[in-house]
């Protein structure tokens, strides 16, 4: 019975296989479009009043080429991950948003497929002019940028700044102008680049300011290849260890929004996501300058859809014309970094959302975000803007807005005293000369002379335990 | 005559089906282990020249014992050894009580006992965090009943809690089966020769039950000494273990032929240790039973 039953389900699936297949082959392929991006990076929400960016996407593409087209979205958590993918070759990928050392790196490797600014045509009116003069610029179109930054406890404001109302970077090493003791509520970065990097910032600016030429040569430590400057960082870092709690990667949110650390250095953008949870939370940019990071799209060479992948760029900022602006400026709203599409930036209703103090993030957003800009008179402008749509209801229209309207001007480095470096990918050599240096820092370890003591009385005792029990055997060896 | 012949046949049929079934088993291994041990003692023992190919090289081998990766392997084998026995003081009384349960609350007992393997070993790492950070749970508990905050992450103990927490159950595990095993008729006889309990625990019980204890040593050790979340998380990212090491060469360092030596090593050191392990669970086996 059993045996015809078999036979029966055997002959339905031989029966059906074939139904299957040709079933599969008669349906249009739809084209698809694999996406690569970082976690929480792009407004993809469902919800009325939210957008979804890839669904936008897709609509907008059937209505204006006439296909359809499926963007198949996911995501990694850091640049390594996604190079490691990438490398091997074995997954579909049409568009990378890798940060800017790792586009460098990506380049040098060939990995990166030249942009065709003739299918990017929104890229020359909506990208700031200090991003179109990058080097990486013929391989990739920034998507957000920012800057590293001091998160902390409010309550410690007035101890870590010093005479002049500034802080720096020092107070990392428990070196508190107000003379508190942080010992064990002090994080930094457990990735060699951002750790030294901060450990960089210092020694440039003292070495300046020994030399009285502030705010310096900026290239002096921060992508150096001289070791001997490697070797300066490292022993600072070395002084750093006594004071800090953790080395941390994303473990940060949990301890800076419970409290359990007051101190710790991280990603501007990130400020808001850890303040939105912790209001005690503040955010400065240390005297000595900080990093400038850049995260970008690219298009991998082993991409299958480069052209989609440009027209999907392309509508991301903002598309031809301006057309999907809406949907450009909600996402850089969602993702909360600071943004290069200076059609975006110069957005009343995009400034006067982010600082606005329910649904952005403060008045003190735009200071944070873009710190080189005038922001005093942008959030003065803002100000204005936002009494006025407030008046005018739910049904306004922005461009009966009669006020001041901010430009480029605005963004375009006004405040000079704010310095800033940028990661270059470092040289072979260097790379490997910096890493040991890291490794180095890492392998000595917090002492834990207990765990050693308690695992040699461990192995003591299993010692004397096989001595006395050879020696018992023998003993009744000599009986039975 | 013709009978004989016949069931060589039958036999050698059966014989080849029975290796046939081995055979998905054979194509898994070569693929999935044999292969990339190949890969890994290959990237061992070349480097890689500025135009990015290989050649045959020692160096690696030679760094290890020079640089300073030698106490990190000191240090993962102590946190693993100190793990490995708590879990075994622990894991044995539990493991014998289990036996001696009825058979319906064992089962209820036993998956109790996995029941925390049912989530993924990143979560449950990461709640103990959450558990023992300076204001967590614990600390929350010891403030409002008025006693000074401790520091209870971050430290060489939060490690080991972290692996006996996660390992245990690999403990448990085997050492239960073992014993649950046990004739009841072997105590009854070392009870009619006049064993009280302590004589039965230790020269009856424990001798039965060693197979148990040293696949339940080699099921903690092992992923123990080669931990690498574990000790970011718990330790602060302050405890650097081999995992670790091994990891960062990989992921950040891209030095894959330095994270190729670093694992052989501990692969060799492994098997050394359990070489040593067996060589005493065989002996005490073979003469106490």
């Amino acid at each position: 019975m059993k045996r015809i039953f078999s036979c029966l389900l055997l002959l339905l699936l031989l029966i059906t296989l074939p139904g299957v297949l040709t079933s599969c082959s008669l349906i249009e392929p739809v084209k698809k479009l694999y996406v690569y991006n970082w976690g929480e990076y792009m407004t993809l929400e469902s919800g009325e009043d939210e957008v979804h960016l890839n669904h936008a996407f897709e609509e907008w593409y059937y209505e204006t080429y006439g296909e359809r087209i499926e963007v198949v979205y996911s995501v990694f958590s850091s640049n390594e991950e996604m190079y490691a993918k990438l490398k091997n070759g074995s997954s579909k990928i049409d568009l990378i948003f890798p940060s800017e050392y790792m586009v460098e790196r990506l380049i040098a490797e060939e990995m990166l497929m030249p942009l065709d600014y003739g299918i990017i045509t929104a890229y020359e009116e909506t990208i700031d002019p200090r991003f179109q003069t990058l080097a990486t610029k013929p391989y990739c179109v920034p998507y957000t940028y920012g800057y590293l930054g001091l998160i902390y406890d409010g309550a410690l404001d007035e101890a870590l700044r010093d005479e002049s109302g500034e802080m720096s970077w020092r107070v990392l090493w428990n070196e508190i102008p107000g003379g508190t003791d942080l010992t064990d509520k002090i994080l930094t970065f457990n990735n060699s680049r951002d750790a030294f990097g901060i450990a960089q910032f210092i020694l440039n600016y003292e070495r300046a300011l020994q030399s009285g030429e502030l705010p310096g040569a900026k290239d002096l430590y921060v992508n150096t290849a001289d070791t001997a400057r490697w070797d300066e960082a490292y022993l600072l870092l070395e002084q750093q260890k006594d004071s800090l709690q953790a080395y941390v990667m994303d473990e940060i949110y949990n301890k800076m929004e419970s409290g359990a650390a007051w101190l710790a250095p991280y990603y501007a953008g990130d400020y808001f996501t850890m303040v939105d949870v912790n209001e005690n939370l503040a955010f400065a940019y240390p005297k000595e300058g900080t990093n400038f990071f850049y995260d970008a799209m690219c298009v991998p060479v082993s991409a299958k859809n480069p052209i989609e992948a440009q027209r999907y760029i392309n509508y991301i900022l903002g598309g031809a014309d301006g057309e999907a602006l809406d949907v450009a400026i909600a996402n850089a709203e969602w993702v909360g970094y600071s943004s290069p599409n200076i059609k975006v930036t110069t957005n009343l209703d995009y400034l006067a959302d982010m600082a606005d103090d329910e649904e952005g993030y403060g008045a003190e957003a735009l200071s944070i975000l873009y710190p080189e800009s005038d922001h005093e008179a942008l959030l003065a402008m803002v100000e204005e803007y936002a009494a006025w749509r407030e008046e005018a209801g739910e049904d306004y229209d922005p461009a009966d807005y009669e006020g001041p309207t901010p430009d480029i001007a605005m963004f375009t480095d006004v405040n000079t005293d704010f310095v800033t470096y940028i990661y270059q990918n470092l040289d072979n050599a260097t790379l490997v000369y910096a890493n040991g240096r890291w490794e180095a820092l890492k392998l000595t370890s917090a002492p834990c002379t207990e765990i050693y003591i308690f695992s040699a009385v461990i192995v003591l005792v299993l010692i004397a335990w096989a001595i006395g029990y050879m020696l018992l055997r023998r003993y009744r060896s000599r009986y039975y | 005559m013709g009978r004989v012949i016949l069931k060589e046949k039958m036999n050698k049929k059966r014989s080849f089906l029975r290796t046939a079934a081995a055979y998905p088993h054979m194509v898994w291994s070569v693929l999935f282990i044999v292969a990339p041990l190949i890969f890994v003692l290959y990237y061992a023992l070349t480097e890689e020249d500025a135009s990015g190919n290989f050649y045959f090289s020692f160096a690696n081998i030679t760094a290890l014992a020079g640089e300073s990766y030698l106490p990190v392997f000191f240090r993962s084998i102590c946190f693993a050894v100190v793990a490995t026995a708590i879990c075994l003081v622990l894991a044995y009384p539990l493991a014998y009580f289990l036996s001696k349960c009825k058979v319906s609350s064992q089962r209820m007992l036993i998956m109790l006992v996995m029941l925390p393997m049912w989530m993924n070993l990143l979560i449950r790492t990461y709640s103990w965090m959450n558990i023992l950070e300076t204001n967590g749970l614990i600390n929350n508990l010891l403030t409002t009943i008025g006693l000074p905050n401790a520091k209870l992450l971050g430290n060489g103990a939060a490690v080991v809690l972290g692996m006996v927490y996660n390992f245990l159950p690999y403990m448990i595990m085997p050492i239960y089966t073992v014993m649950s095993k046990i004739d009841s008729r072997y105590l009854e006889a070392a009870a009619d020769l006049g064993c009280n309990g302590p004589q039965t625990m230790l020269r009856v019980i424990l001798p039965l039950s060693a197979s148990g204890i040293i696949s339940g040593i080699t099921m903690v050790f092992v992923p123990s000494v080669s931990t690498f979340y574990i000790s970011q998380k718990m330790g602060n990212g302050r405890f650097e273990m081999i995992g670790d090491t091994i990891e960062r060469q990989f992921m950040s360092n891209y030095d894959y032929h330095m994270g190729a030596t670093l694992s052989l090593v501990l692969m060799v050191l492994i098997i050394i240790c359990l070489a040593v392990m067996n060589r005493f669970g065989d002996e005490d086996g073979g003469v106490l039973v």
